[in-house]
């Protein structure tokens, strides 16, 4: 079907039932969440501009595949609406203030069209992902990428406290508004007290940022522990990318031998262990050489090293992994990463 | 007289190099043919629209991540995104830089064998030089520091130790990796190779690493731990109940050829030792499918043994062979390539002492060439300081050198042999004769040297006699003393048809002496 025959293409100038005015037609710029099914637009209402999702409805008929159910894909594409909307109201319910969720959802009807409802959702408008903002060329900025992360911890802690599981947390899901980040995307997300499009899989995030279990295949059978593991790695993952400019898993696939690989190799995750340890060794020396500033080396190091460890029994905090309860409680990061975060704040002021 | 290498005694003990060597050449592979999960089918389009589309050095990063992590490194526009970060390295993280540089690198089949071309006898001195030994032992304790639960990094730290033999501290890491990684099979393989290396009568370290393998849950499954429990349990005169289970695993279809070879290869030699050499050549030409080095060296001597298995090593397809080149050059008399395959042998291993054994004896024997025998025993007494049998070599080469003031001082450093076995005492007792007779000190020489050939006969030692008896006369015709004649009616009993090369040697070279002697008496 072409664009001029899809209503999702053509809202420009409608007036949305709620007062929303589609100012624009937002060309793709990154790796947008959930542009698959999408076609994204500005628009604006009393002052305020937001990014708007229009869901292409019509979009099954070029991604139907034979042998798939266009009924299959059709169900996937109003999952995948639904969950994030109320996923998001029962976020917003519940005081979660460090992820993006939807603003506002409807559904907008624009006639002439041989199907001419068009769902959309509504969210704050960013200035970008934090790939925008990462800039290596000078001085890192310390302050600026501490406070960064810790946003992000404090949005990952707030998710967990409501039992949900971002899966998800990659640079390119990190948004940037007034100087604040922001947790985009719950799209991929778990939440345990909803049905969701993903909550009977192992894992519903970008592999190329998944932990080095589920590389190997290596599944952990408790929901809880697996979930957050996982998104525990996932920040850990965060500050290597913050710092070195790299993901965690490709710093790590650098420093294993090919031999040893994930798509190599055949044997149990527990025969790689001295492996993956020896390459976790190596990956963290060479993050440190990344750091500049010799006060926060090692607590940035040592921070990696527990929120990335490539066994799951063994990531998180040891005071947590050694007591009862979640190893994979945010607390004691949100916390760690507040002090170094003054401590940088705290350097630019007496420079 | 020298102590001999032992060309009748090989085990199929694992060799132990480097963790990065011995990763690159396959050897700590899984054993499972194939993975049990399927593989995931990675998607990286996102991150290439958004490298062409920003073209900043972070996005062009984010793309190397996501191709490197799903193995996706196949295609132009990576590439690109890798020479944009190295065009603009100023705005670029040190990871980012060296992520790039990894990926232009591309991965190519990695020839450990390139950097042994240049090295022989001539080369060796120069590569034995304990001082960055001691700096890598520095830095591995530095990184134990950070990461003190690393087996791997006492396992490397271990071997350091052993290359300049301090063997206290070497057993002392390999203990602490084996506790800390006791079913793996980098750890138990290196393991077995230190403990079989250190083991003497007066310490148990062959029934303790036994023991370790024995009750590793891995050894009835992991071809390479069962070959070397085989091996271990050959050595200690002992039957493996792993035979039957190793048997199954070369039988299995599930392992690949070059993941049993040590294990056929262990099993021809027990059934070469003690079954038949039809059910031998039938495990040894399994191991010969897909050879490593130390198969294909175990192969080289069993063919020794049993003359229908000879191969030639160089036909096979395998890294750092350095060890059956050597034999198969020895058995093919040609000596010089021997020899500098011993060297090379040695450098691959610096903590063994087979290829300096070999290469001495080949050097002091047969081509006669005692500086180099020297330069090997040398070499050989870094790793093993205080070794009597090379301590016994070196003098032996040294007195025939007609540098017996040398050769004292190296039997000076001998203080109690009460520790070693009887043939090293009777090695050291005749070494002493030899220095003596070389010193002008005859009858001395000649008690100690009568007192080594009655040893060997108290031992019921034979062909240690006709060694001891040939060494003798030798001495004995150099002087011109009263007593050849009868040396030599001693010498005249020793076969000709010996299959030793160095009897051999020794008797034509004694007699060609001999005769020599009598033509010059008759003129």
């Amino acid at each position: 079907m072409i664009m001029k025959d899809n209503a999702a293409h053509n809202l420009l100038n409608l007036t949305l039932p709620t007062g929303w005015l589609v100012k624009k037609k937002v060309e793709k710029t990154d790796n947008q969440t959930g542009s698959y099914f999408s076609v994204c637009y500005l628009v604006e209402k009393e002052g305020e501009t937001c990014f708007m999702k229009a869901f292409d409805i019509m979009k099954f008929n070029s991604i139907s595949l034979p042998g798939t159910s266009m009924m299959d894909v059709m169900n996937d594409m109003s999952t995948a609406y639904k969950y994030e909307r109320d996923l998001s109201t029962y976020c917003s319910k519940k005081h979660v203030t460090k992820v993006s969720f939807v603003k506002e959802a409807g559904e907008a009807i624009v006639n002439g069209y041989s199907f001419s409802i068009v769902p959309y959702l509504i969210f704050d408008l960013a200035e970008g992902d934090i790939r925008k903002k990462l800039d290596f060329s000078a001085e890192l900025d310390y302050a600026w990428r501490l406070k960064s992360i810790h946003d992000v911890a404090v949005g990952l802690k707030q998710l967990h406290a409501i039992e949900v599981s971002h899966q998800d947390l990659k640079p390119s899901n990190v948004l940037v508004f007034n100087g604040e980040s922001k947790i985009g995307d719950l799209g991929r997300s778990m939440c345990r007290d909803m049905d969701g499009p993903y909550n009977k899989e192992v894992y519903t995030g970008d592999w190329t940022y998944a932990p080095p279990e589920l590389m190997y295949r290596y599944y952990e059978k408790d929901w809880i522990k697996r979930v957050y593991a996982t998104d525990c790695y996932l920040l850990g993952s965060l500050i290597v990318f913050y710092f070195a400019g790299i993901s965690m898993s490709a710093l790590l696939r650098k420093h294993i031998p090919d031999n040893f690989s994930w798509e190599k190799w055949t044997g149990t995750f527990d025969e790689l262990i001295p492996y993956l340890e020896n390459g976790f060794a190596f990956a963290l020396n060479e993050f440190e050489t990344n750091i500049t500033r010799d006060d926060l080396k090692g607590e940035l190091r040592q921070l990696v090293e527990h929120l990335c460890n490539p066994f799951p029994e063994k990531r998180g905090h040891p005071k947590n992994v050694l007591s009862a309860g979640s190893n994979f409680n945010m607390e004691r990061f949100v916390t760690k990463l507040d002090v170094l975060k003054r401590k940088a704040e705290l350097s630019i002021k007496n420079f | 007289m020298a102590n001999l290498f032992e060309h009748k005694d090989r085990r199929v003990v694992p060799n132990w190099r480097s963790f990065g060597k011995t990763t690159v050449l396959g050897e700590l592979n899984s054993f499972k043919l194939n993975t049990e999960f399927s593989q995931i089918e990675p998607n990286i389009d996102d991150y290439i629209f958004d490298w062409q589309i920003n073209k900043t050095v972070i996005h062009a990063a984010d793309l190397l991540s996501a191709a490197i992590v799903n193995n996706k490194n196949d295609n132009q526009l990576i590439n690109e995104a890798a020479d944009f970060i190295l065009e603009n390295k100023n705005n670029a993280s040190k990871s980012q830089i060296s992520l790039a540089c990894k990926i232009l690198d591309k991965p190519i089949e990695k020839d450990l064998s390139e950097r042994f071309t240049e090295i022989n006898l001539d080369t060796l001195p120069s590569l034995i030089n304990p001082e960055p030994v001691r700096e890598k032992i520095r830095v591995t304790k530095e990184l134990i520091k950070s990461f003190p639960y690393n087996p791997i990094l006492y396992v490397e730290l271990s071997r350091f130790y052993s290359i300049i033999g301090q063997e206290r501290q070497s057993i002392k890491a390999m203990q602490t990796a084996l506790h800390l990684a006791p079913n793996n099979r980098f750890v138990l393989r290196s393991a077995t190779r230190l403990f079989a290396h250190f083991n003497y009568s007066n310490n148990e370290y062959l029934d303790f690493i036994h023991n370790i393998l024995r009750k590793s849950p891995m050894t009835s499954i992991d071809p390479w731990l069962t070959s070397a429990e085989i091996s271990i349990a050959t050595i200690r005169d002992r039957t493996s109940k792993f035979m039957k289970k190793g048997i199954d695993l070369i039988n299995s279809k599930n392992i690949s050829p070059f993941n049993f070879t040590e294990l056929a290869s262990s099993i021809g030699t027990v059934e070469l030792l003690f079954g038949g050499t039809k059910k031998s050549r039938e495990f040894f030409n399994k191991a010969l499918i897909s050879p490593n080095d130390n198969s294909l060296a175990q192969i080289e001597w069993a063919s020794t043994k049993d003359r229908q298995l000879d191969i030639d090593p160089s036909h096979f397809n395998v890294k750092m062979n350095f060890e059956a080149l050597a034999l198969d050059n020895f058995q093919n008399d040609q000596y010089d390539l021997a020899i500098d395959n011993a060297a090379k042998w040695f450098i691959d291993m610096p903590f063994s002492k087979r290829p300096i054994m070999f290469g001495s004896n080949l050097a002091t024997i047969i081509l006669k060439d005692q500086a180099k025998s020297i330069s090997f025993l040398n070499a050989g007494l870094t790793s093993h300081p205080n070794d009597p049998q090379l301590i016994n070599n070196l003098a032996y080469s040294l007195a025939l050198d007609n540098k017996p003031a040398e050769a004292f001082d190296q039997l000076n450093k001998i203080r109690n042999v009460t520790g070693y076995d009887e043939i090293t005492n009777i090695c050291l007792t005749a070494t002493k004769g030899l220095a003596f007779f070389r010193s002008g000190f005859v009858d001395p020489g000649r008690q100690l040297y009568i007192e080594a050939i009655e040893e060997t006969n108290h031992i019921k030692n034979q062909e240690l006699n006709w060694i001891a008896i040939l060494n003798y006369a030798r001495e004995e015709i150099l002087i011109g003393s009263e007593y050849v004649s009868p040396v030599m009616d001693a010498v005249s009993k020793i076969p000709t048809n010996c299959n030793d090369v160095v009897i051999n040697t020794l008797r034509k070279d004694v007699i060609e002496l001999f005769e020599k002697h009598k033509q010059e008496n008759m003129k």
